[in-house]
C-alpha cells in the first residue's frame, strides 16, 4: 500500500507541476499573440493606457474608429475598446474593466448599432477573455454566456479547452512559428477586407429583419451614460455608416435612430447619426452591409472629425 | 456523480483511504462502508431514486432466501421450507460445484447445458406445486424488477405507440403520457440483481444470508450506473472474501482508470463536438460529412462506453474487486459475430445465458434458432431505450448475424489476429465489418427511424464533395490515430499500458497520457456518459 500511495503521489505531483507549467506558458504566450482582441485586453489589464478619447462599441467600433487619425486630428490620446460581436451588456463590462485599470477618459465615443440593445445569448469568441479570467469584470463578461459553467476555469489548461487553437497559439508564441494576423493598433483593427457578397444574397432573397430594443438594457445604458457624465466624462453617441441596402433590410431602422436621437436630446448628450451620410450610399466603402472597409474608414473618420 | 467530475476526484481518494485504513479490519464493516459510499455516489445524482435500488435489492434478497429453502431434484420440485440449506452438505456441495463451474467456464458450453436443464426442470410439475415452489419467487422477482423497468423506461413508449396505432385505425385517442424521469442505471442494476435470482433459482448459486453483502453487490458504485452488468456468481463471492490490498491490482486499476478517462474525455467528448452538429443538421450536410459523422459516432460511443467500463473495472480493482471485461477491441472484429463477442460483453452474455439459451439457443431446428437470434437482438435493442431506432438497430444486427450463423461461420474468429500487422484479407474484413457497424450506429444515434433513413440516404444523394475538414480539429485527428494504434497494440491485454516495460518508459507514458487528457480533453461542459440514458 505504501509503495502504491508513494508512487501515485509522486506521479500526481509531477503531473501537476507539468500541467501548471504548461498552463502558465499558454496563458502568458497567448497574451502577446494577435488572436482576436486578446492583446487589447492585455493592454487594458496592464494599465497605463490613460486615453483621453475612448471608443466603446461592437465590431463596428472596432473597425470604424481609427485612433491614429483621431489623435492626429484632435491631439488627444485615443484608444479603441471595440469588442467584436458584442452588445451593450458586454461593452459595459469591458468599459468597467478599462476604468478599473486606467484613468477615466475625457471623452467616450459610444458607437451604437441597430442591435446594440438586444438581449445577449452568448459572448462571441469568449476564449479571448480566459487568460484574464481572474479579473472581476472579465468573470462578469463570461457569466453573460448563457449556461456557461465557470468552475472549469479553475482547472489549468482545461480552461482553454473550448478553443484548442488557443493552446497551440499560446505555446507557439515562444517559437518563430507564430500565427500571422493583422495586429491591433491601439485597439483598432484595420478592415482590409473587400465586399464579401453575403449581403447581396440577403437582398436577393428579399429578406427583412426587425431589430428590437430591450427596454431594461436600454435603460441601463441611459443610467450608465448619466453616471459617466456625472464622473465628468463627455459622452457622444455615434451611429457610424451602414450601407443603405442594410438600412433597408432593417425594417425598423429609422425607429431605432429616432429612439436614440430623442433620448440623447433629453439627456443632452451629443448624438451623431452618420447613417444618412453620403458614405452610406456607396458600396465601394463597405466590405459588408454594416462594416466599412479601409477606404470607408478613412472617409468616415474625416467626416466624423469635421462633425466634431 | 460522474467519473469525469471534480466531485468524483475528491470522493474516490476519501473512500479509498477510509476503506483501506479505517475499515479494513472488519469485513462486514468494510462492506457496509462500501454500501454507504455507493448510495452517496448514486444519491449525488438524485437521492429520491435510491428507494428503487433499495427496493429492488430487498425484493431479490428476500426471493433469494426463499428460493434457497426450495431445492430441485431432477424434474421434481421439493419444498424445503424451514430447512437450513447450509446444514445440507449434499446441496452445499452441489451448489458450490455449480458456482465453480460457472466461474471457470463462463464462456464454455458447460454452464449452458446446465442452465438449459435447470430451466426446463419444472415441466412435469403441476401448477399448484409449481407455484408453491421456486417459480413463485422467481416470478415475483421478475415481475418486480421488470415491472419497475417497464414503468420508468417503457411506459411512455407503449402509450405513444398504442396511440399511434389507434390513430392509424382512424380513431382519435386521448391518452396522456406521464412525465417520468428515467432513473440512471436502472437497466443495469435490475439486470444484475435479476441474474442473482435466476442463478439461485437454477441452483447455480447459493443464496446469501448477508443483506449488507447483497445490497452492496447490487449498488457497488464503480459499476452501478453503466455496468459491466456483473453476475452474482462472479461478484457476490468477492464480498465474502477478506480483501487485502495488492500493489499489482491497484496499479492495474490506475492504468485502466487513466486509459478510460482518455477514451472518454479525449476521444468520445471531442468526437461528440463534431458528431452532434452533423446529426442535428444532417439535411444540409454533404455526403462526406455524413460519412465522417457516422464514423466519428462509432468512435464516440466506443470511447464513451468502453471508457466508462475501463474506469469502473479500474476503480473496482482499487477496492480489491475484479469485474468482468466488457469490451475487447470490437472495431478490430472480422465479422459481426466476432463483434458481438467483443462489444458490451456483459450484456450480450447476459442475454445469451438468460434469454437465448432458455429459448433453446442454437440447438433447435434452424427456423427456431433464427427466431431466437432475432428475439435476442431485438430485445437487446429494446433494452437500450424505448425507441424504434434501438429496435431497428437490434434488427439490423440480427439480419447481419443470421447469414453468418446459417453458413456456420459464427465462431470462426474466436481469437484476435496474432500478427503485428493484419493481412490484407483481415484488413478488408475489419473495414467491412466496421462499415456495417457504422451504418447500424446511425439508427442508434438518430432521433427517429425516419431521421436515420434520411441520414443514410443523404450519404448517397448529396454529392460527396471534397470537403475542407478544418472543422474537425487537429486534436481529434491526432488523438484518434494515437488511440487506434494503442488499441491495436493492446488488443491482447485489453490495455496497452500493460505491455510497457522499463520503469522510466512506463512513467513517462502514464504522465503523458494524463497530460493529454488535460490538454486534449473537453471540459467546457460536463459530458455525461451516453449509456447513462439506458
Amino acid at each position: 500500500m505504501k509503495r502504491f500511495i508513494t508512487k501515485t503521489f509522486l506521479l500526481i505531483t509531477i503531473l501537476t507541476g507539468i500541467v501548471y507549467g504548461v498552463d502558465y506558458l499558454i496563458q502568458e504566450g497567448i497574451k502577446t499573440s494577435s488572436y482576436r482582441e486578446i492583446s487589447k485586453w492585455n493592454e487594458v489589464v496592464e494599465g497605463g493606457i490613460d486615453a483621453e478619447i475612448l471608443i466603446v462599441g461592437s465590431s463596428r467600433a472596432l473597425v470604424h474608429f481609427d485612433p491614429k487619425m483621431i489623435e492626429e486630428s484632435t491631439g488627444l490620446i485615443c484608444y479603441n475598446l471595440g469588442l467584436d460581436g458584442s452588445k451593450y451588456n458586454s461593452q459595459e463590462k469591458v468599459l468597467e474593466l478599462y476604468l478599473e485599470h486606467n484613468k477615466p477618459p475625457k471623452i467616450i465615443y459610444w458607437s451604437l448599432d441597430y442591435s446594440s440593445f438586444k438581449k445577449l445569448e452568448g459572448i462571441y469568441r469568449y476564449e479571448q477573455f480566459i487568460p484574464f479570467w481572474t479579473e472581476k469584470s472579465i468573470k462578469s463578461i463570461l457569466r453573460l454566456n448563457k449556461g456557461m459553467d465557470l468552475d472549469y476555469l479553475n482547472y489549468p489548461i482545461a480552461r482553454f479547452s473550448n478553443n484548442p487553437s488557443i493552446k497551440y497559439r499560446g505555446l507557439l508564441a515562444y517559437t518563430p512559428i507564430r500565427f500571422h494576423e493583422p495586429n491591433l493598433y491601439k485597439g483598432f483593427r484595420k478592415p482590409y477586407q473587400t465586399w464579401d457578397g453575403k449581403f447581396d444574397q440577403l437582398i436577393e432573397n428579399n429578406e427583412s429583419i426587425s431589430q428590437g430594443i430591450d427596454s431594461l438594457i436600454f435603460n441601463d445604458f441611459v443610467h450608465n451614460s448619466i453616471k459617466l457624465k456625472e464622473m465628468g466624462i463627455e459622452i457622444r453617441w455615434i451611429v457610424s455608416p451602414y450601407y443603405i441596402g442594410a438600412q433597408k433590410v432593417i425594417s425598423n431602422s429609422s425607429d431605432i435612430i429616432d429612439i436614440y436621437s430623442d433620448t440623447a436630446s433629453e439627456l443632452k448628450i451629443p448624438f451623431i447619426d452618420m447613417t444618412g451620410d453620403s458614405i452610406s450610399f456607396k458600396k465601394k466603402y463597405f466590405y459588408n452591409g454594416s462594416h466599412l472597409n479601409a477606404d470607408g474608414v478613412n472617409k468616415f473618420s474625416k467626416s466624423l472629425l469635421i462633425e466634431e | 456523480m460522474l467519473f469525469n467530475s471534480l466531485t468524483f476526484l475528491i470522493f474516490l481518494p476519501i473512500v479509498f483511504l477510509l476503506y483501506w485504513f479505517v475499515f479494513q479490519k472488519n469485513l462486514k464493516l468494510q462492506n457496509a462502508f462500501l454500501l454507504l459510499s455507493s448510495y452517496i455516489f448514486y444519491g449525488w445524482w438524485d437521492w429520491r431514486f435510491l428507494g428503487l435500488i433499495i427496493a429492488s435489492s430487498a425484493v431479490d434478497y428476500w426471493c433469494g432466501l426463499k428460493l434457497g429453502k426450495v431445492i430441485s431434484t431432477n424434474n421434481l420440485v421439493i419444498s424445503t421450507e424451514g430447512r437450513n440449506l447450509n446444514d445440507d452438505s449434499k446441496v452445499e456441495e452441489e451448489i458450490s460445484l455449480s458456482v465453480n463451474s460457472v466461474r471457470n467456464d463462463r464462456y464454455t458450453k458447460s454452464p449452458r447445458t446446465q442452465r438449459v436443464v435447470s430451466f426446463d426442470g419444472n415441466n412435469g410439475s403441476n401448477w399448484k406445486s409449481w407455484f408453491k415452489g421456486r417459480k413463485k419467487y422467481l416470478t415475483l422477482s421478475l415481475a418486480f424488477n421488470l415491472g419497475m423497468l417497464g414503468f420508468f423506461k417503457y411506459f411512455n413508449f407503449f402509450i405513444d405507440s398504442a396511440t399511434d396505432f389507434i390513430s392509424l385505425l382512424g380513431f382519435q385517442p386521448h391518452i396522456s403520457t406521464l412525465n417520468l424521469i428515467l432513473p440512471v442505471g436502472i437497466s443495469f442494476y435490475t439486470f444484475q440483481t435479476l441474474s442473482y435470482t435466476i442463478d439461485v433459482y437454477r441452483g447455480n448459486l447459493k443464496p446469501t444470508k448477508d443483506p449488507i453483502a447483497f445490497f452492496t453487490f447490487v449498488a457497488f458504485f464503480p459499476q452501478l450506473v453503466a455496468g459491466p452488468i456483473e453476475r452474482a456468481s462472479n461478484l457476490l463471492p468477492q464480498f465474502f472474501k477478506k480483501r487485502k490490498f495488492e500493489y499489482q491490482q491497484g496499479s492495474d486499476g490506475m492504468k485502466l482508470i487513466l486509459w478510460g478517462l482518455f477514451k472518454k474525455m479525449v476521444i468520445a467528448d471531442n468526437c461528440a463536438l463534431v458528431v452532434n452538429p452533423i446529426f442535428e443538421n444532417y439535411q444540409t450536410a454533404s455526403g462526406l460529412e455524413l460519412m465522417m459523422g457516422a464514423i466519428l459516432f462509432a468512435f464516440q460511443i466506443y470511447g464513451d462506453f468502453s471508457g466508462y467500463s475501463d474506469i469502473a473495472i479500474g476503480v473496482a480493482k482499487l477496492f480489491g474487486f475484479d469485474l468482468m471485461t466488457n469490451f475487447r477491441t470490437p472495431y478490430f472484429s472480422r465479422d459481426i459475430a466476432e463483434f458481438w463477442r467483443r462489444w458490451h460483453i456483459s450484456l450480450s452474455t447476459w442475454f445469451r445465458d438468460y434469454v437465448y439459451i432458455p429459448l433453446g439457443g442454437s440447438r433447435v431446428p434452424k427456423a427456431k434458432a433464427i427466431r431466437n437470434i432475432f428475439i435476442v437482438f431485438l430485445v437487446s435493442g429494446f433494452w437500450h431505450g424505448a425507441n424504434w431506432t434501438f429496435i431497428t438497430w437490434g434488427g439490423i444486427h440480427a439480419a447481419l448475424f443470421i447469414p453468418i450463423f446459417l453458413i456456420g461461420k459464427n465462431r470462426s474468429h474466436l481469437h484476435e489476429s496474432e500478427h503485428l500487422f493484419p493481412s490484407f484479407k483481415e484488413v478488408f474484413q475489419m473495414i467491412s465489418t466496421f462499415a456495417l457497424v457504422c451504418i447500424s450506429w446511425v439508427f442508434f444515434r438518430a432521433d427517429t427511424v425516419g431521421d436515420a433513413w434520411g441520414y443514410l440516404s443523404g450519404m448517397i444523394k448529396h454529392p460527396i464533395m471534397p470537403n475542407n475538414f478544418a472543422w474537425i480539429g487537429y486534436d481529434i485527428r491526432i488523438a484518434s490515430l494515437v488511440f487506434l494504434v494503442l488499441e491495436w497494440i493492446g488488443r491482447y491485454q485489453f490495455n496497452w499500458m500493460k505491455k510497457l516495460e522499463g520503469m522510466w518508459f512506463r512513467y513517462v507514458a502514464y504522465i503523458l497520457t494524463a497530460f493529454l487528457i488535460v490538454f486534449w480533453g473537453v471540459f467546457t461542459e460536463t459530458k455525461e456518459f451516453i449509456y447513462f440514458q439506458f
